[in-house]
């Protein structure tokens, strides 16, 4: 008699105990953020947070396209340069305030003042005048921003800006609680004292551990958020989130080790490794003696075998064919094609060492060149490869090797270079967002120091134009010249590798590895 | 006694402040800074940081406000972990790492002193070479083959005790034992070497042929000398172990202190380098202060005074 009572209690205990603990969502992240001010955020992880904590005036939905957020509906002036933002009524702060158009310009005033030192306040310089607020050349108050009523805003640009709102769905575009940040100064940020208008509001944040957040009651959209309760888990270590995600400590690991990926194939529908908005490049100084010849550059490309880099060398990373990645955004047509890359690996091969012996360079009187990459595995192992590819058309690698802050600054600071490795991860879906990165003017980015005044005014023009197809070809048109010249030599497009437990529900991969928690659910048991 | 661990904890002061000195200039010779990343920040939002921090003053001025701070029990803010404060962010994971260190500390002296007593008192015998292999596969097995190889079995295969986290006791278990395996078998080689030692001074042997039990002799006599070594070593290890492993840490995913000795000069976070040194440091010359001490209660020859 006993004993069955006993088991009945073990087993109404282990009922309540599995439906208790099925309501907490734990999701693998990256690391830990820089801070929870999304003003002086820049990474994807951080990102994941702000996306759960914050709406904007446009957030992304369940396959990450551009849905309205705290905005219900907004016009475009036929110029392209207002945009006018009507915010909805039950637009609610997770402490009862009303969200409204000032905590917007608030927090884009806070954004671009050159006293917050926002590390992306670049991103927004298509709002009129940001630039210079930012830079200090205008009082704060110039900022193109301003709130007609409560619940109206208009946010003037610089130039028509096609992707305007991609870009606000970064989490440099959402509001801030001007009240909370006033009052608290940069203790705003603490659990207990963060308000926050999205899905989730902040409960506890302990460093290295977890960051809590439980489903905000005050979001407009709360009754169709289904997970109660989420945590964050900051994995350093890629391998050690796969060992918790078998474990069943965790339901998503957020990235994953590429000399695992094979392994992890058992999981089936539960890995999924899809195409990520980011190029990896290697750089190579249009200025330099040697690599100022565009012939010898397009060799170099050539005779690169990416699909052996892709399957053997680095896998689950996509052959890039193009600067610009695959799956983007306003590039209806896509990128244009590179003739070469139409051609057998042998023919290329073939025609590169044609090249080169043109030029008086070949497997017995090879030239030296230098290498310059950040520390890292994968990044070795490519580079070898690389090295060894280039061997063929007569061409000797030597390696100059940082970690990767050293090999930044000295970027940065226009150090010698001939090859240099880098990699771009765009911050909204348009090809814009990559192609700037050769502008002549653009000094921070542009390591091949290409300067190429046609290629600029494409650019411009492209900037210009409103028409999206009519700017999609002149895009095209620029991808065209410099994959011809090849100043960057692009390798892989990024992918995101995620796991995903069976147990979750409405997980959408995507090229812009965003899942915000308010969309998913747990299964449904029984 | 009193005197000397007065006159020494005196000394401790000028050496820590040698170290943060030369800390503090070496790390500003490394090429790059906290704000180098992958994606560049453009040089006016660069130059809107650095003076945030104070980064653009001259650098002799900003080791002086350094020293001023740190005078205050404040260590600067963190570059990499911008909401809090460098020893905020050290006040969280040390007690982690303490207690980690200490247990898996605690576990080596206890299992490996009794161990290598134990493998001494039967030299060449079928005990004594079953300890010294277990002892040889110890020291020679890093952590970072032992840790994995415990997950794989007691949490993937068996389920009996988590693979990662931090808080409950069974979540200590496998980071304990992982971190604890080499040093008993460090502790275990170190104590049967001077155990025998012992057994063979002219002491002890003058206690046995007077017929004195083997274990008062052991226990009372030999074990005064024979922890000297273990003693020394264990000095440092402590300071070592208390830190925190950022292998361990990583592996079992711990919010302890020591992937910050990694991370944060990969990072160039400044003041966060230099906190950890200051902790090592002084956990260091306290641990050997506190050696020293205990010799003199272990070894009557030895004398401060």
């Amino acid at each position: 008699m006993r004993l069955s009572y006993f088991i009945t209690f073990l087993v109404v205990f282990s009922f309540w105990f599995s439906i208790a603990s099925a309501q907490i969502f734990y999701r693998g992240n990256d690391g830990d953020p820089e801070t929870l001010d999304h003003h002086g955020t820049s990474t994807t992880s951080e990102g994941r947070l702000m996306d759960d904590l914050y709406s904007g005036l446009v957030d992304f939905s369940e396959d990450a396209k551009v849905i309205p957020g705290t905005a219900e509906r907004w016009d475009i002036s036929p110029d392209g340069l207002t945009y006018t933002f009507y915010l909805r009524d039950d637009a609610l702060w997770s402490n009862g305030d009303s969200v409204t158009a000032h905590d917007f310009v608030f927090a884009y005033q806070r954004l671009m003042d050159p006293l917050t030192a926002a590390k992306y306040a670049t991103l927004l310089y298509p709002i009129k005048n940001a630039e210079k607020v930012n830079l200090g050349q205008l009082s704060v108050p110039e900022l193109g921003v301003r709130a007609v009523d409560n619940k109206t805003l208009i946010i003037q640009l610089e130039q028509a800006t096609p992707y305007f709102l991609e870009q606000l769905t970064h989490q440099t575009g959402k509001p801030l609680h001007q009240k909370s940040v006033e009052t608290l100064g940069d203790q705003f940020v603490k659990p207990g004292n963060l308000v926050t208008n999205g899905a989730y509001v902040l409960d506890s944040y302990t460093l290295n551990s977890r960051i809590v957040m439980t489903k905000n009651e005050y979001f407009y959209d709360a009754e169709n958020v289904s997970i109660e309760e989420l945590h964050f888990i900051p994995f350093e270590d890629r391998s050690t989130c796969v060992r918790a995600w078998e474990a069943g400590e965790v339901h998503v690991c957020s990235d994953l080790p590429a000399q695992d990926l094979e392994r992890l194939r058992v999981y089936e529908d539960s890995l999924r490794i899809v195409p990520y908005l980011g190029t990896y490049y290697y750089a190579l100084n249009t200025t330099d003696e040697f690599l100022s010849d565009p012939e010898i550059r397009r060799a170099m490309s050539m005779v690169i075998d990416r699909e052996f880099l892709s399957e053997e060398i680095w896998p689950g990373m996509i052959p890039a064919q193009s600067l610009v990645p695959l799956g983007i955004n306003n590039y209806p047509s896509g990128s244009p094609e590179t003739d070469y890359f139409n051609m057998s690996m042998l023919d290329r091969e073939d025609e590169a060492i044609a090249i080169m012996a043109r030029k008086g360079i070949s497997k017995d009187r090879p030239v030296t060149v230098e290498l310059m990459y950040n520390s890292g595995e994968n990044h070795k192992n490519t580079a070898t490869a690389i090295a060894d590819m280039w061997s063929e058309i007569g061409i000797n690698i030597t390696y100059k090797i940082r970690d990767a802050a050293a090999h930044y600054a000295y970027l940065r600071d226009l150090g010698e270079v001939q090859v240099a490795r880098a990699g771009w991860i765009g911050d909204y879906s348009d090809p814009y967002n990559f192609l700037f990165l050769l502008e002549s003017d653009n000094t921070g980015f542009n390591y091949a120091r290409y300067n190429n005044p046609e290629y600029d005014s494409l650019m411009d023009k492209a900037s210009n134009e409103l028409d999206l197809s009519k700017r999609a070809k002149i895009l095209q048109q620029a991808e065209k010249m410099i994959m011809r010249a090849t100043p960057f030599l692009p390798i892989f497009y990024y992918s995101s590798f995620t796991l995903v437990s069976p147990e979750i529900e409405n997980w959408q991969s995507n090229v812009m590895n965003k899942n915000p928690t308010r969309f998913l659910s747990f299964k449904k048991s029984g | 006694m009193l005197n000397y661990a007065f006159k020494r904890i005196l000394t401790i002061i000028p050496t820590l402040f040698a170290i943060i000195t030369l800390t503090f200039f070496l790390m500003r010779i490394a090429p790059g800074g906290p704000f180098d990343e992958e994606r560049p920040l453009a040089p006016a939002v660069l130059e809107n940081i650095q003076a945030s921090y104070g980064l653009n003053k001259p650098l002799i001025e900003q080791y002086f406000i350094y020293i001023g701070n740190l005078l205050q029990g404040d260590m600067g803010p963190s570059f990499v972990y911008r909401d809090k404060r460098v020893h905020e962010v050290l006040a969280e994971g040390l007690p982690i790492s303490i207690t980690l260190g200490g247990t898996a500390l605690l576990l080596a002296l206890i299992i490996g002193v009794f161990l290598g007593s134990i493998a001494a008192l039967n030299q060449n015998k079928k005990t004594d070479v079953f300890i010294v292999t277990f002892a040889t596969f110890g020291i020679t097995t890093p952590n970072y083959v032992i840790a994995p190889i415990l997950t794989l079995i007691f949490a993937l295969t068996f389920s009996i005790l988590p693979a990662t986290g931090w808080g409950s006791p069974s979540q200590m278990v496998l980071p304990v034992v992982s971190l604890a395996l080499p040093q008993i078998a460090i502790v275990t080689r170190l104590m049967r070497g001077s155990m025998l030692e012992a057994l063979k001074s002219d002491h002890i042997r003058t206690a046995r042929a007077y017929g004195l039990p083997i274990t008062h002799v052991v226990g009372k006599h030999a074990m005064r000398s024979a922890l000297l070594p273990v003693l020394s070593y264990l000095g440092p290890a402590a300071a070592a172990l208390m830190t925190g492993s950022i292998v361990i840490e990583q592996i079992f995913n711990l919010p302890g202190i020591g992937r910050y000795f990694v991370t944060s000069a990969l990072n160039r976070d400044y003041t966060m380098v230099m906190g950890t040194v200051i902790i090592v440091a002084t956990l260091v010359l306290v641990f050997n202060l506190i050696v020293d001490l205990l010799y003199t209660v272990l070894d009557p020859r030895v004398r401060y005074d």
